[in-house]
């Protein structure tokens, strides 16, 4: 922390001018008060370099002549909001998190099986091993032929998104707790039942790992969501961008997936806050590395 | 008085049709009830082995256990283990973890906090129960790992080598809490170490092993009077014994250093 305190009495009158000088510039690289700052400076050096490339319409690799400036995203973004926006955001938020909590249920459910019994996986791992490498998009023509609406079909794609990261890493976490042979030792010398170990032993253990699945599970069902409006009637983010870009109007487009962005990355956060407020017996220190 | 735990022509063999070896051969053992037995001897003679036989975390290719006239077939809550280290579930906080046994039994939440409470102050560690592990010293869990395993009235306390990863100060705190505890709820123990003044100071009956393959080579009967406690050591009865083991340990070692 108080990195700052040790410019002081036994240093050379240089040295102290110089470390003085440079105090500021330290304290922003450094202490842990500055994170927030630090954060706030390389989003606002990004922006305006995102700026100054499009007004120049730099063509060097990249060609900025089509990519819209922040403030042309902005304005776009302004007048999406002056025009009932919500029905939109409903919509998408409203898609994700069904298919997100089915993809959850499932994938968590499916993955504790597998990973437990070699029956179960002999039964399903090779019909879902071969399913998972299809994308998003492949499935559209299937989804629009197999359900009976748009809607359901929207919510299939972005459960597919969810489910394969869920399941596979409660699948493999699952799978280190069982080779973990001291605690489940504990719990049979206790007399503990097939289930009780399973909820007190195997799943505690297992976690730290489906924790991770649900945030990745999570980013996936945004990302896919884009993919999944384009089966869409009328309304959502995804399907607003994709709408944009078929009558190419390009600063909706931007809007769109910065929004998806934000949404996506807000809820990440909020299931890893979550699941980690249920795994309070973990302390992670990244600063002793 | 008939045997609490009966060991007949036990054999264990390790690795599969090419890499099979004879961990343990022919291994026979009587104890008593209230007996505190240890068994010592070289790194790799399969004390740790015939401990998970006991447990029923293993099973001997051939010969019979039983503990209580009952044959051991898996892990069972008669048998109270206490693993070397870091055996404490970290997601449970301490009372929890000592409760865990009473938990699976069923016991309502009341009679658990009574029955945590009275024996989490046997071991001192009444203000700590709600901590997690991780905040907790070794000397600590190992303690807390003591209790979980005693809680639940098992018929013999198994010890894997519990205070092998503690200090010698923690170390002869923490011997002198097991005679404590053992004397006071009459258990018997079956307690693996490498430490021959551990043995000595603990013991009822020290069983040394010998290698190639595993068994039983010797065993010592250890009259000191008790109550002992570190002063114990000092005593020539002690020394005595101490060295009559510390000879028939160090003909295995012996054999071992030829070996190899
Ligand atoms: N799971 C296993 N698979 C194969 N070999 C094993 C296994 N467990 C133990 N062994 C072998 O059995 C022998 C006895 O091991 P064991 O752990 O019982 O020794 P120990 O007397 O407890 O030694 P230490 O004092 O070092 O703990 C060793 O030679 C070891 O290599
Ligand atoms: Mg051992």
């Amino acid at each position: 922390m108080a990195v700052t305190a040790s410019s002081g009495t036994t240093q050379t009158p240089s040295t102290a001018t110089v470390s003085r000088r440079g105090a500021s510039v330290r304290r922003l690289l450094t202490t842990h008060g500055g994170s927030l700052s630090r954060r706030g400076f390389s989003l606002l050096f990004f922006l305006c370099l995102w700026q100054i490339l499009s007004v120049l319409k730099v063509n060097f690799i990249i060609n900025f002549q089509f990519v819209p400036a922040p403030t042309a995203v902005f304005s776009a973004f302004i007048s999406f909001v002056q025009a009932n926006p919500w029905i939109h955001l409903q919509s998408s938020i409203f898609r994700v998190i069904c298919g997100f909590t089915a993809g959850s249920i499932l994938g968590i459910a499916i993955g504790l099986l597998i990973g437990s019994s070699h029956l179960v996986e002999e039964l399903l791992a090779t019909p879902l091993e071969l399913l998972r490498p299809i994308p998003a998009v492949a499935w559209i023509p299937l989804a629009i032929l197999m359900f009976p609406n748009a809607e359901i079909g929207m919510f299939y794609i972005t459960f597919v998104g969810a489910f394969y990261p869920i399941l596979v890493s409660t699948q493999k976490s699952v799978e280190s707790s069982l080779s973990d042979l001291l605690m489940i030792r504990v719990g049979q010398c206790l007399g503990a039942s097939y289930f009780q170990l399973f909820r007190d032993i195997i799943i505690p253990s297992s976690l730290p790992g489906i924790s991770a699945g649900l945030v990745i599970g999570m980013g996936n069902a945004w990302f896919c969501l884009v993919t999944a409006e384009i089966i869409a009637g009328k309304y959502g983010i995804g399907y607003k961008t994709w709408e944009s870009y078929v009558i190419s109007e390009y600063p909706p487009i931007v809007m769109g997936m910065i929004l998806i962005g934000l949404l996506g990355a807000f809820s990440s956060q909020m299931i890893l806050f979550t699941t980690n407020k249920m795994m309070p017996w973990r302390q992670i220190s990244k600063g002793t590395l | 008085m008939s045997n609490l735990l009966e060991i007949s022509q036990v054999s264990k063999y390790f690795g599969d049709k090419h890499t099979r070896r004879c961990v343990l051969s022919n291994v026979n053992l009587r104890v008593q009830p209230g007996e505190f037995v240890c068994l010592l001897g070289p790194s790799g003679c399969g004390k740790s082995t015939l401990l998970n036989a006991i447990a029923g975390f293993i099973k001997p290719e051939s010969g019979l256990i039983s503990v209580n006239d009952q044959r051991v077939s898996k892990p069972g809550p008669d048998r109270g283990f206490v693993f070397q280290k870091n055996s404490l579930l970290p997601w449970m906080t301490l009372d929890q973890n000592v409760g865990y046994g009473l938990k699976i039994q069923g016991l309502s939440k009341e009679k658990i906090r009574n029955r945590v409470d009275h024996f989490l102050d046997l071991v001192g560690l009444l203000g700590y129960r709600k901590s997690f592990p991780h905040e907790l010293s070794g000397g600590m869990q190992q303690r807390g790992s003591i209790v979980r395993a005693l809680i639940t009235n098992p018929k013999v306390l198994l010890m894997d080598e519990p205070f092998g990863a503690v200090d010698a100060q923690t170390r002869i705190i923490l011997q002198e809490m097991l005679l404590g505890i053992w004397a006071q709820v009459g258990i018997t123990i079956i307690f693996v170490t490498h430490d021959i003044d551990e043995a000595v100071l603990l013991a009822d009956r020290i069983v040394v092993m010998g290698v190639n393959p595993g068994h039983i080579k010797e065993i010592f009967d250890v009259s000191l009077k008790r109550p002992r406690s570190a002063d114990s050591t000092f005593l020539d009865e002690f020394r005595e014994i101490k060295l009559r083991v510390l000879r028939s340990i160090r003909e295995e070692t012996d054999k071992l250093m030829i070996a190899v």
